[in-house]
């Protein structure tokens, strides 16, 4: 069987939502009833078929050629993998509980991997605002999984993260690890207000921009947790173990102003 | 008989309406033409009453559009906090008369006490208050010079950003330690007599402007304000929303199911902040089409330049655009439904001055008839 290959035939002249694309929802469809599924966001009632060139019959390995205007690919995803060559939208990987999204360019909108559980979803280029962080009025972010991108990241990534690793290998904007619950983000620069009301959770980062003095230093650090991080890092993401510091990283205590027990490690 | 005045490509027209109108409706036909040829359509601005917001919202169902409020601070920080975490909040008029501290948080929340003087007298209800404390936090060295109150005004963290004043708050009230503070803030006395002063009040008010904050720093807020309702009673006043924001998406809630901005493209509404944001959709080129409802301002943004647009604005505003309808203002040149800030409700307002301009939902219906396949 061939990969089930979705070629963008020109630039979307409206959003398109994917979150159809997913083995869980193509398995058993016939190429003629893929080609008619509807992903348009407006009152055209755009189809596949008018979008993409489709090819391939296995549903298990999903490519598509990317676009900005390209919203939920990997939505609910719960195995197989999706790749994407080009850039994608808004909720990219939201929810998803197993398998893998790639994307060869960038993320140019929201919340890359809200609500995920399991899985891994890799970035090549940058990602917006909100990566593993939590859409309006959810009680969590990010709950599982990995999250690598290769470039730099918007503001509030991790917003109400709750478990699961996100790896920045650039710059991680204004507010990472706001009002966290769990899990880590590790990256090459923390920005301001990091880790702002955060209740559990960790941040790894060569530097912090502005550290909040609602964290409290607690001198240095140096339980095995850090070396088991950086060779989980280095197996799941090659090239990423060197971002977790080496050797006494100073670590702080906080965010006080909530419930005090995340960590921010720099070095 | 009523007058409107249709700006058309920077000509100004005086034309009859209730007569044969064909200028009137030569501009209501070229608008509706230009809204239903649109692949997506915008609505924004939206600053109107409540007659007008419905008659939005139905035109966005006939038509697929996204519609959006000018006043995304209420939407996208005020409401999502009450989303996300809950918020406790009062109205002006118990403000006035209960609160014994009123706490400035941000310069946003000094300007709108001394712009609208709702807390400039110390309201008399409940002789059994006690005196009247004004705190400002990280307000820049702004001070009120309306707000009444017994004694001085305190102050903490004028040089501080009000996340930070907030936290440092939290951290004490809870008795946490803090980490080295700098040197030209506040010391941690400072911090802990702060504290200890917004712990003694018996009812504390803390106002705050969306504008001021994100949706981070003022889930903060609210946290700082649940913390001192463990010893005390404690909530906030939210400045209200600019251009009727609050009504607006309170129309929206009870229509569509969620606040705005709101798409309907698909036939059935879509809340998201981000897909309808109205300035979003134009500048990313999405939107090809805008109707931007300014009765109750804003002005027609600069942003709306890249897209053919219908402005629907009231007299003396400046606007540029395909088509600009003057309309006229609820309150001000007829009766309307506005919500009341002070009381927190929906209040029927009369007109102040009449004069024959058409009211924004006329103006709208009469665009939604004139749509092909509509209903005149």
């Amino acid at each position: 069987m061939a990969a089930l290959t979705f070629t963008l035939k020109a630039t979307p002249p409206e959003r398109l939502d994917l979150s159809a694309l997913v083995p869980a929802r193509l398995t058993g469809l016939s190429a003629a009833e893929i080609a008619a599924l509807a992903i348009g966001s407006t009152r055209s009632g755009v189809t596949l078929g008018d979008m993409f060139d489709i090819a391939g019959d296995d549903p298990t390995e999903i490519r598509i050629t990317g676009h900005e205007r390209l919203d939920n690919v990997g939505r609910g995803l719960t195995g197989g993998t999706i790749a994407v060559d080009g850039d994608v939208g808004i909720y990219a990987g939201r929810a998803m509980k197993a398998g893998t999204v790639t994307v060869s360019g960038s993320v140019k909108g929201p919340y890359l991997g809200t609500a995920m559980t399991g899985g891994a979803i890799r970035v090549a280029g940058d990602a917006a605002d909100a990566v593993g962080g939590a859409v309006p009025g959810a009680m969590h972010g990010q709950a599982g999984g990995l999250i690598v991108v290769g470039g730099s990241v918007g503001d509030y990534a991790g917003d109400r993260m709750r478990r699961g690793v996100l790896v920045v290998k650039g710059y991680v904007g204004d507010a990472a690890g706001v009002r966290m619950v769990g899990g880590t983000i590790v990256a090459r620069a923390l920005g301001t207000r990091a880790g702002l009301g955060m209740k559990r959770g960790t941040l790894i980062g060569k530097t912090v921009a502005d550290l909040e003095p609602t964290f409290v230093p607690t001198g240095t650090y140096d339980f095995p947790f850090l070396a088991l991080l950086r060779r989980y890092l280095e197996t799941e993401a090659p090239g990423t173990g060197a971002l977790v510091p080496q050797k006494n990283p100073r670590r702080y205590r906080g965010d006080m102003a909530a419930l005090g027990k995340g960590e921010i490690i720099v070095d | 008989m009523r007058q409107i005045r249709i700006e058309d490509r920077g000509e100004r027209l005086s034309v009859q309406t209730g007569q044969p109108e064909t200028d009137a409706d030569a501009a209501i036909g070229r608008a509706a033409a230009l809204l239903a040829k649109a692949r997506h359509p915008v609505i924004g601005g939206l600053g109107c009453d409540v007659d007008g917001v419905r008659a939005a919202l139905r035109l966005a169902n006939a038509i697929g559009a996204s519609v959006d409020h000018a006043a995304t601070a209420h939407e996208r920080v005020e409401l999502r906090v009450l989303a996300d975490s809950g918020v406790m909040t009062t109205t002006v008029s118990e403000a006035r008369h209960r609160a014994d501290l009123i706490v400035l948080a941000g310069p946003g929340a000094v300007a709108w006490a001394d712009h609208a003087r709702a807390l400039a007298d110390g309201g008399g209800l409940y002789p059994w208050r006690g005196e009247r404390g004004v705190l400002c936090l990280a307000t820049g060295g702004a001070r009120p010079a309306h707000v009444a109150a017994d004694g001085t005004v305190s102050a903490l963290g004028d040089d501080l950003p009000l996340h930070r004043v907030l936290g440092l708050l939290r951290a004490r009230l809870g008795q946490k330690p803090i980490g080295p503070l700098a040197q030209d803030g506040p010391d941690r006395t400072a911090i802990d007599a702060v504290a200890l002063q917004m712990k003694s009040a018996a009812f504390g008010v803390m106002v705050v402007d969306a504008n001021d904050v994100d949706h981070v720093t003022l889930d903060s807020l609210q946290g700082l304000v649940k913390d001192l309702n463990r010893d005390t009673r404690f909530t906030t006043l939210g400045v209200p929303a600019h251009h009727h924001g609050r009504g607006a998406n309170l129309v929206s809630a009870w229509t569509t199911g969620d606040h705005l901005p709101v798409g309907l493209g698909r036939g059935y509404p879509v809340q998201d902040d981000w897909l309808h944001d109205a300035e979003r959709l134009v500048t990313s080129g999405e939107a090809d089409a805008l109707l931007w409802v300014g009765a109750l301002g804003p002005d027609v943004p600069a942003w709306a330049s890249s897209v053919p647009t219908v402005a629907l604005v009231h007299h003396g505003a400046s606007a540029s655009a395909e088509v600009v309808i003057e309309v006229g203002v609820p309150g001000v040149t007829h009766p309307g439904v506005l919500t009341d800030a002070v009381r927190d409700a929906f209040a029927f307002v009369d007109a102040k001055a009449p004069q024959p301009l058409p009211s924004v939902a006329a103006v709208i219906t009469a665009i939604e008839a004139a749509l092909p396949g509509g209903h005149p």
